[in-house]
C-alpha cells in the first residue's frame, strides 16, 4: 500500500474555489428534480450518472498524475446531466456521463480540455442516441418564482466564478438572435422569446456556457464568445434543429482553441486547489 | 498586458474539423434512422413479421355502407390561430352500440363542427348498415357545441340505451323512449357546468344498482365559440395545473343525476383525456384510472361505500406526460389485469412510451410495456384490446398520428419553444401562439397492431392495411359486425372517413360470447366479470367495460376466442353487486345471454 501511495497526493478545492457554490447550486436543483412531479427523475438515474462520472474522474486523475482528486468537476458534470438529460431509461444517464468525462480526459490541447464536458456528452448522445433520450426543455414547469430563484442563484455562481461576462453576453446574443430569427421566420416575437424565462435557458446561461476552462481567456474574447454562441443557437433554431442550444455551444467551443492559439492564450487561474501528500516521496 | 504570439498547430485546426464532422455526421445519422417520410415527422418504423400472420384485416366501411366523414371543431375567429390544434384534440369518436336492442350492434359516429350531423348506422343484419340518426333523434345534436364522446348506457334500467354526450362545451344527457327516439333530458340533472371534455365513463361506484357517471374535463370552463378568457392553453409541457375538473355524478335511482360536491375527493389539475374503469385488485369494486396529459396520471382505488382512495404515488415516475387512452385487460391470463395507457413517443424529441401497468399485490404498479413489446407506436391515441385471431389471447390495436396537414410545415418546434418557457402568461395565452394555418404536428403516422403471441406482443402493423395509411386516428371501438364471433373494430379519424375493419381468424378457430343483463345490479351489468375456464387449465377473464379507451365505446358483449381446440370446462360470472354464478355445458360458436340470478349460484364475493 505504501508503495502505491509513494509520491501520491490528495487534491481538493480550497473554500474559495467556485465549484463549491456551483455544486450546491446544481445539487439543490437535483433535489428539486427528484421530488418534483414535473421532473421524471429517479434516484437510479442520479446514481448512474454520478457513479460513472466520479469513477472516471478519479481514475483519470490517478492515471495521469498519481493524484487522488476530490472529483468536483466530475460531480458537477454528473449533476448537470441529471438535470439536462431526459430518458425513461437509466443507462443513457451513465452513457452521457461517460462520454462527458472521457472527453474531458481525452480531447485535450495545450494542457486543458477543449469542450465543456457536459455539453459534449449531451450533444454527442442527443445526436447518436436520440431514440432513447432527449433533453428537458419543457420539464421545468412555469412558476415565475422558481425561475426567479434559479436566476438569482445562477447569477451568484457566475459572479463567484468570474464568468458573469459570458452569461450576460450569451443572454444578449440570444435575445438579438431571437429577434433576427423571429423576423426571418415571420414568427411573433413572444413565441420565439418564450424560452428566455424557462429553467432550461437559465441552466444553460449560468451553468453550461460559463465553463471557465473552455471559455476564452480574456474578458473581451469571452464577451464575443457569449454573443456568438447566442447568435449561433438561433441559426440552429431557424432551421428548427432540436437541441439548438447544445449544438450552438458545441460548435463555437470547437473553434476556441484555434482562436486562442491565433490571438495568444493568456494563462489564468481557474480553480483554487489545496494538496495533501499521501505517502513518502 | 501583451498577448503571447500566435502558435497555431494542426491540432487546433483538427478540433475545428472534429466539431464540424460530429455535427454533420450526427445530423445525417438522425435523418437516416428516424425520418423516412419527406417531412419533419419522425415515425416508428414497423418491421416486417418473421412469421405469417394468422389473421387477416380488411377495411370494409364502404362495402358495408358506413360512410361518415368527421367534421372538425371550428372555434371563434379570435382563436383561429390555434383552430387546427383544438380540432385535433377534439378528434373523432365512435361508439359500437346496440341502439335498438335487436341484438345486432350498430355504429354511432360523431363530428365536432358546430351544426354538423352525427350519424347512426343501424345494422341491417345482412352485413350492411343504414344511416338512421335522424329517426332516433341523434343527428342534429351539434347546434351549440360539437360532440366529443358519446357514452351509451341505461341509466334508468328500462332496457333501452340512453346516452351522455360530452362536447366542446356543455355535456348533454339523452333518454331513449319506447319509440326509440332520444330526447334531451339534460335540464333535469346537475350538468350545468360546461367545459371541453373528452373523458367520460359509466361506473356504479357505490354499488346501488344504478349506473353513475364520471367525467374528466380537458380544458377549463371556456366556451371556445365565444371565449371570454385567454388563459386556457396548458401552462407548460410537464405539469400544468390550469385544466378542467373531474366531476362525479350520482344516479338518483334512474330519475336524474346529482353532481357530488368534491367529486369523492378526486382532486384534479385537469387535462384528463380518458377514464379507465376496472376492478384492478379483484375486490369486486371498480377502480378508476385517469389518463392525464401535461402531467402524471391519477389512480383511485374503490374501497367500497362510495369511498375512493388516491394511490397515484404508487404509479412509478415515468415520462407519462401525454397520456391519452386507458384500456384495461387481463392480458396474460393470471387474473391480474394490465392498464394500457397510450402516450406520445417521438424518437429524437419525446422519449415517452406507452405504459402497460401491471397491478402488484401491494397496490403498486410496474410498467411492463417494454417487456411486452407495446411501448412505442408514435403519437398514440385510442387503444383497444381485441382478440383478432380468436386464439383466446387479446391483441392490441392503437390509433396514431396527431395533426397531418402540410408535410413541410412542422409546428411542433414552435410549440415546444412556447411550452419550454417559464412564462405562463405567454404559454397559456392562445393569442401569443403563431398562426398554425396548415401546419402539421407529429402527423403522417401509421396505426399499430400488436399481436399477442403469449408472453409478448409482436408489432404486426407491417402486414395489415395500416401500412401506408397515414390518417390521424382517434377512437377505436371493438365490434362484432354480424354476430359471427369475428370481432373487428372501428377507427374514427380526425378530419377523415370513419374506418371499419373486419378480421378473418384462422379457419376452424372457435369462440363463445356473452350478453349480460343485470337485475339487482344495474341492467347494463358494466363491471361484470366473466371467466371462461378451459379444460386445459387456462382461465380467460374479461370485464365488461365498454367505455374504456379514448373517444370510443365498444360492443357491450364479452367475446372469448377459444383457438382451434379450446374446450370449455365452465363459465363463471361475477356480477357487479357480487353475486357469482356458474354455467356449464354451453355450446361454443354463439352468443349467450346471461341474466343475473338465473345461473347456478356460486360463492358471493
Amino acid at each position: 500500500m505504501a508503495g502505491v501511495l509513494k509520491g501520491a497526493k490528495l487534491v481538493y478545492p480550497d473554500w474559495r474555489d467556485p465549484r463549491w457554490l456551483q455544486t450546491a447550486f446544481l445539487g439543490s436543483f437535483v433535489v428539486f428534480a427528484l421530488s418534483s412531479p414535473s421532473f421524471t427523475r429517479r434516484p437510479a438515474q442520479l446514481a448512474a450518472s454520478a457513479v460513472t462520472g466520479l469513477v472516471i474522474s478519479v481514475a483519470a486523475a490517478w492515471w495521469r498524475s498519481r493524484t487522488f482528486v476530490l472529483p468536483f468537476s466530475g460531480l458537477i458534470s454528473s449533476l448537470g446531466i441529471v438535470l439536462l438529460c431526459n430518458s425513461h431509461f437509466t443507462w443513457p444517464y451513465a452513457a452521457v456521463a461517460a462520454v462527458s468525462l472521457l472527453s474531458r480526459e481525452l480531447l485535450r490541447v495545450d494542457g486543458r480540455h477543449v469542450y465543456n464536458p457536459t455539453n459534449f456528452g449531451m450533444t454527442v448522445c442527443l445526436l447518436f442516441l436520440s431514440g432513447w433520450m432527449t433533453t428537458t426543455s419543457s420539464r421545468w414547469g412555469g412558476a415565475p418564482s422558481a425561475m426567479a430563484a434559479l436566476g438569482c442563484l445562477g447569477a451568484l455562481v457566475v459572479w463567484r466564478a468570474n464568468r458573469w461576462d459570458v452569461s450576460a453576453s450569451y443572454a444578449l446574443g440570444w435575445l438579438g438572435g431571437s429577434w433576427l430569427y423571429a423576423a426571418a421566420a415571420g414568427l411573433p416575437l413572444p413565441a420565439v422569446l418564450a424560452p428566455f424565462t424557462g429553467g432550461s435557458f437559465m441552466l444553460f446561461t449560468f451553468f453550461m456556457v460559463t465553463d471557465p476552462v473552455t471559455t476564452p481567456s480574456t474578458r473581451t474574447r469571452r464577451i464575443v464568445f457569449g454573443l456568438v454562441v447566442g447568435l449561433t443557437e438561433n441559426v440552429f433554431r431557424y432551421y428548427q434543429a432540436r437541441n439548438a442550444a447544445f449544438y450552438g455551444l458545441f460548435l463555437v467551443t470547437g473553434f476556441v482553441p484555434l482562436f486562442e492559439a491565433w490571438l495568444g492564450r493568456r494563462e489564468q487561474t481557474v480553480w483554487v486547489l489545496r494538496e495533501i501528500p499521501l505517502g513518502a516521496k | 498586458m501583451k498577448s503571447p504570439p500566435p502558435s497555431i498547430r494542426p491540432v487546433h485546426v483538427g478540433f475545428v474539423l472534429l466539431t464540424t464532422a460530429l455535427l454533420v455526421v450526427g445530423w445525417r445519422v438522425q435523418r437516416w434512422r428516424y425520418i423516412h417520410t419527406p417531412h419533419a415527422t419522425r415515425s416508428i418504423v414497423h418491421p416486417a413479421l418473421t412469421e405469417p400472420l394468422t389473421f387477416r384485416l380488411e377495411e370494409i366501411a364502404h362495402e358495408i355502407g358506413i360512410d361518415h366523414r368527421t367534421e372538425m371543431f371550428e372555434p371563434a375567429p379570435s382563436l383561429r390561430n390555434i383552430a387546427p390544434l383544438l380540432g385535433a384534440i377534439a378528434g373523432a369518436s365512435v361508439a359500437a352500440v346496440d341502439v335498438n336492442g335487436d341484438g345486432w350492434t350498430d355504429v354511432y359516429a360523431t363530428s365536432s363542427k358546430i351544426g354538423s350531423p352525427n350519424r347512426l348506422f343501424i345494422n341491417q343484419r345482412d352485413g350492411r348498415f343504414l344511416e338512421q340518426a335522424a329517426r332516433f333523434g341523434l343527428a342534429d345534436v351539434n347546434r351549440r357545441a360539437g360532440s366529443l364522446k358519446p357514452l351509451f348506457f341505461d341509466y334508468d334500467n328500462d332496457g333501452r340505451q340512453d346516452m351522455l354526450l360530452v362536447t366542446t362545451y356543455c355535456p348533454r344527457l339523452f333518454h331513449q323512449g319506447p319509440d326509440g327516439r332520444f330526447s334531451d333530458v339534460t335540464a333535469g340533472s346537475d350538468f350545468s357546468r360546461c367545459a371541453f371534455t373528452t373523458a367520460s365513463n359509466a361506473v356504479d361506484y357505490d354499488q346501488d344498482g344504478f349506473t353513475d357517471l364520471v367525467v374528466g374535463e380537458h380544458f377549463r370552463d371556456v366556451d371556445f365559440t365565444d371565449p371570454k378568457r385567454f388563459d386556457f392553453i396548458w401552462e407548460n409541457g410537464s405539469y400544468s395545473v390550469n385544466g378542467g375538473a373531474i366531476r362525479v355524478f350520482h344516479n338518483e335511482k334512474g330519475k336524474r343525476f346529482r353532481e357530488i360536491p368534491g367529486a369523492l375527493g378526486i382532486k384534479s389539475r385537469g387535462w384528463t383525456f380518458s377514464i379507465g374503469v376496472y376492478d384492478l385488485r379483484g375486490t369486486g369494486r371498480r377502480d378508476l384510472y385517469f389518463a392525464m396529459t401535461h402531467g402524471s396520471d391519477q389512480l383511485f382505488l374503490n374501497d367500497g361505500g362510495g369511498r375512493l382512495r388516491d394511490v397515484s404515488p404508487g404509479i412509478p415516475k415515468g415520462d407519462s406526460h401525454s397520456a391519452m387512452s386507458t384500456e384495461v385487460a387481463d392480458v396474460d391470463e393470471d387474473g391480474h389485469p394490465f392498464v394500457m395507457v397510450t402516450d406520445d413517443h417521438e424518437p429524437g424529441r419525446d422519449p415517452s412510451i406507452n405504459f402497460l401497468w401491471k397491478s402488484l399485490k401491494d397496490e403498486r404498479f410496474r410498467n411492463q410495456s417494454q417487456d411486452k413489446g407495446v411501448h412505442a407506436c408514435g403519437f398514440a391515441w385510442g387503444s383497444k384490446f381485441v382478440d383478432l385471431d380468436n386464439d383466446g389471447r387479446l391483441d392490441l390495436v392503437v390509433a396514431n398520428g396527431f395533426l397531418s396537414q402540410n408535410q413541410t410545415f412542422d409546428y411542433r418546434y414552435i410549440m415546444d419553444s412556447l411550452v419550454g418557457g417559464g412564462s405562463r402568461k405567454i404559454t397559456a395565452d392562445p393569442r401569443a401562439w403563431p398562426p398554425m394555418n396548415d401546419a402539421s404536428i407529429e402527423g403522417f403516422q401509421e396505426a399499430c397492431v400488436f399481436w399477442n403471441r403469449g408472453g409478448r406482443f409482436v408489432d404486426a402493423s407491417y402486414d395489415t392495411p395500416f401500412k401506408g395509411d397515414l390518417a390521424d386516428e382517434r377512437g377505436v371501438a371493438a365490434i362484432d359486425w354480424n354476430n359471427d364471433g369475428r370481432v373487428g373494430f372501428l377507427m374514427a379519424v380526425r378530419d377523415g372517413r370513419l374506418k371499419a375493419y373486419r378480421t378473418t381468424p384462422p379457419a376452424g378457430s372457435r369462440w363463445i360470447g356473452f350478453k349480460l343483463i343485470g337485475r339487482r345490479s344495474a341492467r347494463d351489468a358494466f363491471g361484470a366479470r366473466v371467466v371462461v375456464l378451459l379444460k386445459d387449465g387456462r382461465r380467460l377473464s374479461r370485464e365488461l367495460e365498454p367505455g374504456n379507451g379514448f373517444l370510443s365505446e365498444s360492443d357491450a358483449r364479452l367475446h372469448f376466442g377459444l383457438g382451434l381446440d379450446g374446450e370449455i370446462e365452465a363459465i363463471e360470472v361475477r356480477w357487479p353487486l357480487g353475486l357469482v354464478e356458474t354455467y356449464r355445458g354451453l355450446p361454443a360458436g354463439r352468443y349467450h345471454t346471461f341474466t343475473e340470478g338465473e345461473g347456478a349460484r356460486g360463492r358471493r364475493s
